[in-house]
């Protein structure tokens, strides 16, 4: 204010720059410029059993490669580089024997570890993965028993980088087709490691031969040397114990209410009619009846006829049929699918877990029954109602 | 003493942004980690208890009306004695400020820059806020109502784009724990974040409507705000993670994703945590400023707000060695060592303040 | 009009015995410059009177047609009126409108310097003095840097008088007040405060009136000179006065409360208190629809966020925060740094400073060279240094997005204020990111807190919280619902 002399206002001001400049004198402990960066994409696991030692692929980003405008004449959009070392520290280290660059893990997209190192648990992995704070455990984990190297070191079409690619893959099937599901990231199973409920991942075959050249761009057949979704892989905590096929995996996310949109195709009389479940909302309940579980599972579609080539046309008779035909085999199929996998001993529709969730008295000695889930009795009740009938109503 | 006045929205934001301040980050991951599923209850019964606490707070300033905690403690208690209990609360205030402090920097080494030495996070921020403390507590006041609602804007907003990832099976099984044992955890919380509230009762003199309100609805508010996060980082992360990790807030908006371009908006988090500290760094820090110049009758308080910066981020690098050191002291001592300062020293205060008037009384009426 | 007796003690007066000695005297203490003009009149015969005047100051038709035709008449050669009565007869019926009568030296001198006409008499006790003064200055023109699409496109020009007009036409009520004063030892400028009587609050204006008496300048050229001796603070880059040129904008400001201040010799008038968020409404706001205009209002805040954080952010991003970019823009940026040389800090200050520099250019130059200009910037900044690999693509981006926010704002001396801290927020962030970047921001906050605009804190309407007042600030409500006055400006009345 006017009050004071202002001379003293201005020695003020310029202490308060001064100390400002200062923190220039601080700092920069932390900066890497962007093209100091490898931005790793895709990361691959593999861990010898017998004696512990990993084998870790990065898949580097070339920049020059991948962004737009550039016309230089590299064309490979990443380098696969490959470490070997015995505990996870020491891939910390060994790191920067090869990459000229400094790792940034923030953003890769995907994840994958050979079947071996699931089977054998992969505990120590994802402790180490979550104690970093540059590693986001929203990451998606796939399963392969191709060998490693064969993954990761093979060009794929169209979507230039494999991480982005097999990413894409889980989520356009998770979307469209109920064959993955989105809850196949790192996250999902580290939640369930001290749980008693399954957690399955996408497992993934390199398909036709490898192909570890960029002339593979101007290869048309798509199919050689492509990453392929091939069905799930089984985790109990952080082991993997089994595997689905494509065929399997849609009944696993419908019964545990994750699914999307799923395709059905129902058979009438020799004629068949394909069903697309565009929305199905599942409730499940677990109860208790005279000593033995009960899980009540009501499944409630709405379906899209894709698919028509019956004779006849599409009345509502006609069309109740369709419903019921499709309640029938989905219960059949779901009931089928929940047998084999208690022949497997795998709980996949966590009911171990939701016992050990309850409270009451009924439920205090099921809890100490591992085996109980074993007993449980699915009861399943299927609902539908066609909303739309696709383009044309009648068949020819 | 300054001449300053504080309304009594902002003695509200001021005490639900201090009491908020660090425990909201700090608090969720101990509590869920001791508590489990039923974690969100413990901020409601520490809550409760604060209530309590503050009302025995406020009496006191209530017989004491337009002074400060350190004035009463030399009022009521003589020069030596209530001077001895005035500096304790002052190495307190510093005390708060340096644990403040050193969160800020483990966090930010932690999270965001590990390269970069703590002590410079340290310095750089107690140097803002210096300046703030120089400025006094009217512009303390007015920072803090500029910048409060832009925080709950971007914490509400994170937070509702989290729930795509709300699961309610995560709550199960609810209501495991005993009564009894949620009160005995509930005591930390009641140490950390309400009992250091205590500092408020620097500001009171300042606030010419509504201290009351403003005081309880802060605590009120503040118990709802954690007892939220506490629910949403259950419903959202699951115990099973939550428990395992330092900042699980941090996580989760690490781990969101609003848009196919917009996800890694954890800076954003950073943000408003790093101003919830600020908020709570310049109350703290500036209740040691004028508790030594009230002390020590010192009229400008820049030259005493300057060193204390050196001081303060002295303290910070001291207090523990890492985060691990500091929820053990956390769990153990910190309930019984701020209780000295919010319940102990307070009765003791409200009976010398008692005896003193009944004195006073006494020898009023025999003369 | 004015009949008020101007005298200097210290000064030789005028005595009726010695007149050729004092307009000798007056001549020499103006220095005998070339322009003046020092006539002999005979008034009747034997009455030999002179007149002066600096031919640059006067209007002459206003000398031939007024005064010389006037003396010229034959019924002023009545002889038997005395010298005195002469000079009354004079002073009443010379067809000009101010005629004063003066005493001393000095006074005359001034006079002169002011443009008037000295008529000096033998035998008289004084000089008259009339005011025939030429005014040297534009007619009403446009404004220049408030420009608006819609509503009135007047502004005021150098002449203090004129502008006064130009208020007064404007605001009819008799609670308009002005006051004048002299400011400034050697320009002696008039300074006016202008207020509503029953609108400005007391406070506010005494601390107007005391500020501006307290000024202690030999010179007052511009509203500026006014406003860096009352402004509130002097080391901040934030404007705690509005400066306007045009009257609408003034008069809104005095029908809510506020008091201006217009210095003569400038069209630049000041306005005060005001608020920080104040400087984002422009006139064009009032003049069209308010839905439209509260949008445009946020587009302002909006390009205010951009020209501070965008250079700071992007250089934190790119330098610390790398995980802030979506991965394909981090892709594409780190293939376009590809063998640029510079580090980007570095990269974005030179071109900063470049724009700066065309900025000024373009600013001083005539405005033919202009477009030459324009291509320079444009082609050889933009395009060759991107092909060159000097500096990235995504650098040249940055600034041309912070360029054009740049222009966004409405108040010129208050975008000053967002260069400023666009580039301590790149300081910050070159050293220590993001961290860097919100303890500038925490300052700013802080230092904006602490203002205060004579006695109105600089943050209100938000801190201190006067939720009526948002509808103006925040939003734009519709005309009919802007019932109150800003409480923050403590308007002695509630309602308009």
């Amino acid at each position: 204010m006017k009050g004071q002399p202002i001379i003293q206002h201005g020695k003020r001001f310029l202490i308060v720059i001064i100390f400002i400049l200062s923190f220039g004198l601080t700092g920069c402990w932390d900066l890497v410029e962007v093209n100091r960066l490898a931005i790793v994409n895709f990361v691959g696991l593999d861990r010898n059993p017998v004696d512990g030692k990993f084998t870790v692929y990065y898949q580097v980003i070339n920049p020059t490669g991948v962004a737009a405008q550039k016309t230089s004449g590299i064309k490979s959009p990443i380098y696969t580089y490959r470490i070997e070392a015995n505990t996870s520290t020491d891939i910390a280290n060994k790191i920067f024997d090869i990459i000229p660059r400094q790792p940034f893990f923030d953003h890769y997209s995907a994840m994958i570890v050979s079947e071996r190192t699931a089977r054998a648990g992969m505990k120590e992995i994802l402790e180490f993965m979550e104690k970093q704070r540059d590693r986001r455990a929203t990451v998606t984990l796939f399963v392969t028993d191709d060998p490693l190297s064969d993954i990761m070191k093979t060009y794929i079409p169209l979507e230039r980088l494999p991480g982005h690619a097999v990413g894409s893959i889980n989520e356009s099937e998770s979307m469209q087709s109920g064959r993955a599901g989105k809850q196949s990231r790192v996250k999902d199973l580290v939640e369930n490691m001290e749980s008693a409920a399954f957690t399955v991942l996408p497992f993934v075959r390199v398909s036709g031969k490898v192909m570890p050249n960029t002339d593979r761009y101007e290869e048309i057949d798509a199919n050689q040397g492509n990453i392929v979704l091939q069905g799930g892989a089984v985790f109990k905590q952080d082991r993997m114990v089994g595997e689905l096929t494509l065929d399997e995996m849609p009944w696993f996310y419908l019964l545990n209410g994750k699914i999307g949109v799923f395709n059905q195709s129902l058979i009438l009389d020799k004629a068949h009619v394909g069903v697309q479940a565009t929305r199905t909302s599942v409730r499940k309940q677990l109860t208790m009846s005279s000593g033995r579980p009960i899980l009540k599972i009501n499944i409630e579609s709405k379906l899209q006829i894709v698919e028509n080539t019956q004779g006849e046309k599409l009345t509502v008779q006609n069309l109740a049929k369709i419903k019921k035909q499709y309640n029938r085999q989905i219960s059949d199929k779901a009931y089928e699918f929940y047998e084999k996998a208690k022949r497997n001993q795998w709980d996949l529709l966590g009911i171990e877990q939701q016992i050990m969730l309850k409270r009451g008295k009924q439920w205090k000695d099921a809890k100490k029954d591992k085996e109980i889930w074993h007993q449980t009795k699915l009861d399943l009740t299927v609902k539908c109602t066609v909303d739309m009938v696709g383009i044309t109503i009648d068949p020819y | 003493m300054e001449n300053a006045r504080i309304s009594g929205w902002q003695f509200f934001l001021l005490s639900l942004n201090f009491i908020v301040g660090t425990a909201f980050f700090v608090r969720p991951g101990s509590i869920i980690a001791v508590s489990k599923q039923d974690g969100w209850i413990v901020p409601l019964i520490a809550g409760i208890f604060a209530v309590l606490i503050a009302c025995l707070w406020l009496t006191l300033a209530s017989r004491n009306p337009g002074l400060s905690i350190v004035q009463i403690c030399t009022k009521v208690a003589g020069k030596y004695f209530g001077g001895f209990i005035a500096l304790l609360y002052i190495w307190f205030f510093i005390q708060l400020a340096g644990w403040v402090t050193r969160n800020l920097g483990d966090f930010m080494k932690t999270i965001l820059m590990p390269r970069t030495p703590i002590s410079v996070f340290h310095l750089m921020f107690l140097i803002v806020v210096c300046y703030a403390v120089i400025k006094g507590v009217e512009t303390i006041a007015r920072t803090i109502e500029f910048l409060a609602p832009l925080v709950v804007l971007i914490v509400v907003v994170i937070y509702l784009f989290t729930l795509s990832e709300w699961k309610w099976e995560r709550f199960e099984p609810m209501f495991q724990v005993s009564t009894w044992q949620l009160i005995k955890d509930s005591l930390p919380v009641i140490g950390f974040p309400y009992m250091e509230a205590v500092t408020l009762m620097m500001l009171v003199p300042y606030v010419k409507s509504r201290v009351k309100t403003g005081l309880l609805l802060g605590i009120t508010v503040a118990t709802l705000l954690i007892s939220g996060i506490v629910f949403v980082t259950i419903g959202v992360l699951g115990v099973t993670r939550t428990s395992h990790f330092a900042y699980p807030l941090y996580i989760i908006v690490q781990e969101l994703q609003i848009a196919e371009f917009i996800e890694h908006v954890e800076s954003t988090i950073v943000i408003v945590w790093l101003i919830w500290i600020f908020i709570k760094l310049c109350i703290s820090y500036h209740c040691a400023v004028t508790g030594i110049c009230q002390l020590f009758r010192v009229s400008d308080r820049t030259w005493i707000a300057i060193p204390l910066v050196l001081f303060i981020s002295g303290i910070a690098i001291l207090t523990h060695e890492n985060i691990v050191d500091n929820i053990a002291v956390d769990t153990r001592y910190i309930f019984q060592y701020t209780s000295l300062y919010g319940i102990v020293l307070p009765v003791l205060l409200l009976f010398l303040t008692w005896i003193r008037r009944f004195r006073k009384g006494e020898s009023g009426g025999s003369a | 009009m004015s009949d008020h007796i101007q005298s200097h003690s210290e000064s030789p007066l005028f005595t009726n015995s010695e007149s050729d000695v004092f307009v000798q005297q007056l001549v020499n203490e103006i220095g005998n410059p070339p322009d003046l003009k020092y006539l002999a009149l005979e008034l009747r015969p034997g009455i030999l009177g002179s007149y002066l005047f600096i031919e640059t100051l006067v209007d002459k038709n206003k000398i031939e047609d007024n005064v010389l035709k006037f003396l010229s008449e034959s019924r002023l050669l009545d002889v038997s009126e005395s010298v005195s009565d002469l000079m009354e007869t004079l002073k009443s019926r010379i067809p000009v409108a101010s005629i004063s009568k003066v005493f001393d030296l000095i006074s005359c001198a001034q006079g002169l310097l002011k443009g008037m006409c000295l008529l000096v008499i033998p035998g008289a006790d004084h000089v008259l003095m009339l005011d025939v003064a030429k005014s040297h200055h534009r007619t009403v023109t446009e404004p220049k840097t408030e420009t608006t699409v819609q509503g009135p496109n007047e502004a005021f020009n150098e002449d203090l008088l004129t502008s006064i007009g130009l208020i007064r036409q404007r605001i009819l009520t008799a609670d308009l007040r002005f006051e004048q004063m002299k400011i400034g030892k050697s320009t002696e400028t008039k300074v006016w405060i202008c207020y509503i009587q029953d609108l400005a609050s007391d406070e506010i204006l005494n601390e107007f009136r005391i500020r501006i008496r307290s000024i202690k300048a030999d010179s007052i050229l511009d509203s500026t000179y006014v406003e860096e001796w009352i402004q509130d603070k002097t080391f901040t880059p934030f404007p705690t006065l509005m400066k306007t040129e045009r009257p609408d904008v003034l008069a809104s400001h005095l029908l809510e409360g506020r008091v201006a201040v217009v210095v003569d010799g400038t069209p630049f008038t000041l306005i005060g208190p005001v608020t920080f968020m104040q400087f984002f409404t422009s006139p064009e706001d009032y003049y069209q629809r308010a839905d439209i205009a509260t949008f445009l209002l946020w587009i302002r805040f909006l390009a205010y966020l951009f020209a501070v954080f965008v250079p700071s952010l992007y250089i934190a991003a790119s330098l610390y925060h790398h995980s802030l970019l979506p991965p394909t823009l981090l892709v594409s940026l780190s293939a376009q740094r590809e063998g640029v040389p510079f580090p980007s800090y570095v990269e974005a200050f030179l071109m900063m400073v470049l724009f700066e520099m065309l900025r000024e250019a373009g600013l001083r130059m005539p405005r033919i060279s202009g477009q030459a200009i324009a291509i320079v910037g444009a082609l050889v900044l933009g395009e060759a240094a991107v092909q060159a690999g000097l500096v990235s693509a995504a650098t040249v981006i940055v600034v041309a997005v912070t360029a054009i926010a740049n222009f966004v704002t409405p108040f010129y001396n208050f975008g000053i204020s967002q260069r400023f801290l666009q580039y301590a927020y790149m300081i910050l962030a070159g050293f220590m990111g993001m961290f860097g970047i919100l303890c500038g921001v925490l300052f700013t906050v802080i230092h904006l807190a602490s203002i205060k605009s004579f006695g109105v804190p600089y943050l209100a309407p938000i801190a201190p919280t006067f939720l009526s007042d948002w509808k103006d600030v925040i939003l734009r409500v519709p005309r009919p619902w802007m019932k109150t006055l800003p409480r923050m400006n403590k308007p002695k009345r509630k309602k308009r």
